[in-house]
């Protein structure tokens, strides 16, 4: 259509068309329109340039506002822990005198019972501990605070409303002043939200009893089965010594235990069991069946159990039992871990004299003794993975920085397969993705033990084959840049959630914690607003049934050590804390 | 552990019911189950209280307010699960719910337009990010939106940023697919008077005595 064309056109056209023009190019910003209108349009619009100017305007307006869909505004971090306690009372108006109740947050914090056992050992005199946690930041500076980490709370002081968390027990032992030590359980059923909050209820204390151990662990493993634990002492010039205790079930619910005197064997439970290795979702490991310590009773080691505790306000005298597994060794690291079946533990160690370097060690449940798995002096446990133990090794151990191989040892055979180049690869409970050192590796000058060296500490992929690589990029899947001393890392049940310890170059006795999610799809490391992060912590930490619990150390003042307990549901992060104490310990 | 939406509820098949009505929330509220409401609605929250807080801080203009607001459009949807019929419309659903809440709101503080940001809120101060968005929102376009009836900014912050279908648009408002489309229509065309009023205003080379600053105003 020529200029002249146009002209008459425009003049020839009623007002009320420049109207319906303008209805139709805005009606057709939400969807094309149909048939005669659209044409009807395009052809207007190319003789009207002042409707072809307001059409680019409705354009434009769109792409502003448009524009603005970014930045998302952040919620507030405890508004899911102020929206679930809102619908907790909702709930419980409704349903007051009827029907058992829900706690919330709802959803993963609300499975099976499973327990985050914290074994505390406090100094503090006098007969039974009646420690009680009580929230964050109403007990004062936390300890770790002074120890060159992050306090927790580490935010402003806000008062927000304490929420529920499902039914899980906390429990931990102080030092009486027999040498004995006092084992107490506690339900945390609610928890502030995020870090920094006032005004929660101090939780509700079940039972106690005295739990027997001759000398003061290191570190406490727990058994999946809840029903016993591997504590590792230092007994001196003589290395470490690796005792198998018997622990009471720490349950709301007294369950009467025959007075007998039952083995000290595995006892593969079908009953909800300790969160930190329980893997729902591969509930029995493969291997480990045909090597079931119920097949094998006769090697099991008889020991006294005394029967179980009642709850009760007074203590009462509980299970006290011992046994030497390993001894004249020094266990090297943070690794060491029960199979998920409960049918096995693995750790690293060297002979204290010196005689060899560090090999995996593993103990069959029911066994007298742990045996050494690995004989090539430079093997370090990292993990279990589908029944096996995933060990790794530098490449060239008389290289100044190899590489790293694994392998997957058949931990009743011995035998060994390639299990990729990660360095100690700790594979989350579905078995596809693992948390390793990538890099390269150094020894330790003071323990001539392999190190991290150049690399990081990241998340990838895994398969049978071993650590397949990484997705995304290195920001979403790295945990840790510098090459810490020691680490351990832990997934929840759910391989949704992961604790990671990254102990201090200076000491590795201490270092920082950190609680991560996971996005399984996307392989991508999350930061949770409110979780712990890089938090100061003894090493030890317990992960599982929706809570981690830690153990800060010492506060410069004299200050006793806090067991400090996170819980999480999807919509956010709270945590309690005990009062000062002594210097705890938490089961894994 | 997040929780799906129980796959197999056994629900009619048909939409989102629009409006609620209350003689069917009371009629069903005697039946819906409650752990089951709760687990669903966490799971809700983790899904889309990011969104469902932008939106109402882009309502009202006020953080703790639309934190407060969420809170209570999430507590409302577990009151009201049984209303939801198909779970697939549950982010349609849920935007309804807030709607009305800030509808409801709005009409409690006899609020016509946006509640202008004064840069203050009744707890923390505000983020670097909600600065942020202010700056960005501070020019003409925020002007032009304090100025279009609320149902209709609701329209377009709905549509444009929060990306709902027709469909879904009709539920959050509660009407009809043809009325929704209507009201969005109006309120680009309210949008565009708006904005070129502001923009003339802006060419003016003096601003009348005793004119109120719109640029302060809003700041």
């Amino acid at each position: 259509m020529n200029i002249v064309g146009r002209v008459r056109r425009r003049r020839a056209q009623a007002p009320d068309e420049h109207e319906r023009a303008r209805l139709l190019m805005v009606e057709r910003l939400d969807g094309p329109r149909s048939g005669d209108g659209s044409a009807w349009l395009d052809e207007h619009l190319g003789g009207c340039p002042t409707c072809a100017a307001e059409a680019a305007a409705y354009e434009a307006d769109r792409n502003a506002l448009r524009a603005l869909r970014t930045p998302l505004p952040e919620p507030p971090r405890d508004l899911w822990a102020r929206t679930a306690a809102a619908i907790e009372q909702q709930s419980e108006g409704r349903r007051a005198g009827s029907g058992p109740r829900r706690r919330l947050p709802l959803g993963a914090l609300s499975g099976l019972a499973v327990i985050a056992v914290v074994i505390g050992v406090s100094l503090l005199s006098g007969g039974v501990t009646t420690s009680r946690l009580s929230p964050v930041g109403t007990s004062g500076t936390v300890g770790a605070d002074t120890a060159g980490g992050s306090p927790v709370p580490s935010g402003p002081q806000v008062d927000a409303t304490p929420f529920r968390v499902g039914a899980g027990d906390v429990a931990w032992v102080d030092e009486g002043p027999d040498g004995g030590m006092n084992y107490s359980s506690t339900v945390v059923d609610s928890v502030c939200p995020g870090t920094g909050s006032t005004g929660c209820p101090a939780v509700r204390e079940d039972h106690q009893g005295v739990l027997a151990l001759k000398s003061t662990p290191r570190t406490i493993t727990g058994s999946p089965n809840g029903r016993q634990a591997v504590a590792i002492a230092n007994v001196g010039t003589a290395g470490d010594e690796l005792l198998i205790v018997a622990l009471p079930e720490p349950s709301a619910t007294p369950v009467p235990t025959p007075p007998a005197s039952p083995l000290l064997t595995a006892t593969p439970s079908t009953q909800a069991t300790s969160g930190a290795v329980a893997s729902p979702s591969r509930p029995t490991e493969s291997g480990s069946a045909s090597t079931s310590p119920a097949a094998t009773p006769s090697s099991g080691v008889e020991v006294s159990v005394v029967p179980s505790l009642t709850p009760s306000a007074t203590p009462a005298p509980t299970v006290a039992a011992q046994l030497a597994i390993a001894s004249g060794i020094v266990v090297v690291g943070e690794s060491a871990a029960f199979s998920p079946d409960g049918a096995w533990f693995a750790f690293t160690a060297r002979p204290v004299d010196g005689s060899a370097g560090a090999d995996v060690y593993v103990w069959h449940v029911g066994d007298e003794r742990a045996h050494r798995l690995t004989s090539d002096g430079t093997s370090y446990f990292g993990s279990w993975s589908d029944g096996d133990i995933i060990a790794s090794r530098p490449s060239d151990p008389t290289a100044r920085q190899p590489d790293a191989v694994s392998v997957a040892i058949d931990p009743s055979s011995g035998r060994e397969a390639p299990a990729g180049r990660m360095w100690r690869p700790i594979v989350d409970p579905t078995g596809h993705l693992a948390i390793g050192w990538t890099g390269t590796l150094a020894r330790n000058p003071d323990t001539t033990d392999w190190a991290p060296g150049s690399g990081r500490l990241e998340l990838g992929t895994w398969s049978s084959a071993g650590s397949g690589g990484r997705q995304g990029s290195v920001r979403d899947t790295s945990v840790a840049d510098a090459a810490p001393a020691d680490f351990d890392v832990r997934w929840d049940e759910t391989g949704t959630w992961v604790a990671v310890w990254v102990a201090d170059q200076r000491d590795a006795d201490v270092g920082r914690l950190s609680l991560l999610r996971v996005d399984t799809k996307r392989v991508r490391i999350e930061r949770v607003a409110g979780a712990p992060t890089d938090v100061a912590a003894l090493p030890g930490f317990s992960i599982g049934d929706g809570r981690l619990a830690w153990a800060t150390p010492r506060g410069q003042g004299g200050e006793g050590s806090r067991i400090q307990i996170a819980a999480w549901s999807t919509g956010g992060v709270g945590t309690v804390e005990s009062g000062p104490g002594g210097d705890p310990v938490v089961i894994r | 552990m997040a929780i799906e939406p129980a796959a197999d509820r056994s629900r009619d098949p048909f939409g989102i019911a629009l409006p609620f009505r209350a003689d069917r929330r009371q009629a069903v509220s005697q039946t819906w189950d409650r752990d089951e409401a709760a687990a669903f609605v966490e799971d809700l929250f983790a899904r889309h209280h990011a969104e469902i807080y932008a939106y109402l801080l882009r309502m009202m203009r006020d953080a703790d307010l639309a934190a407060d607001m969420t809170q209570d459009a999430f507590v409302k949807a577990y009151r009201n699960y049984a209303t939801l019929e198909k779970p697939e419309n549950a982010r349609a659903w849920l935007y309804q719910i807030a709607h009305r809440v800030a509808l409801d709101e709005i009409r409690r503080r006899k609020i016509i337009r946006f509640v202008p940001w004064s840069g203050e809120s009744r707890g923390a101060a505000p983020s670097a990010e909600h600065q942020v968005m202010d700056a960005r929102l501070s020019g003409d376009l925020q002007r032009a939106l304090d100025k279009i009836p609320e149902r209709q900014r609701a329209a377009l912050l709905l549509a444009e940023l929060h990306d709902l279908t027709g469909l879904e648009l009709a539920a959050a408002l509660g009407v009809s697919h043809v009325a929704a489309r209507a009201l969005l229509t109006r309120a680009r065309g309210s949008l565009r008077q708006a904005l070129a009023a502001e923009r003339a205003a802006d060419l003016e080379p003096d601003e009348p005595a005793g004119r109120p600053n719109a640029h302060e105003t809003h700041r």
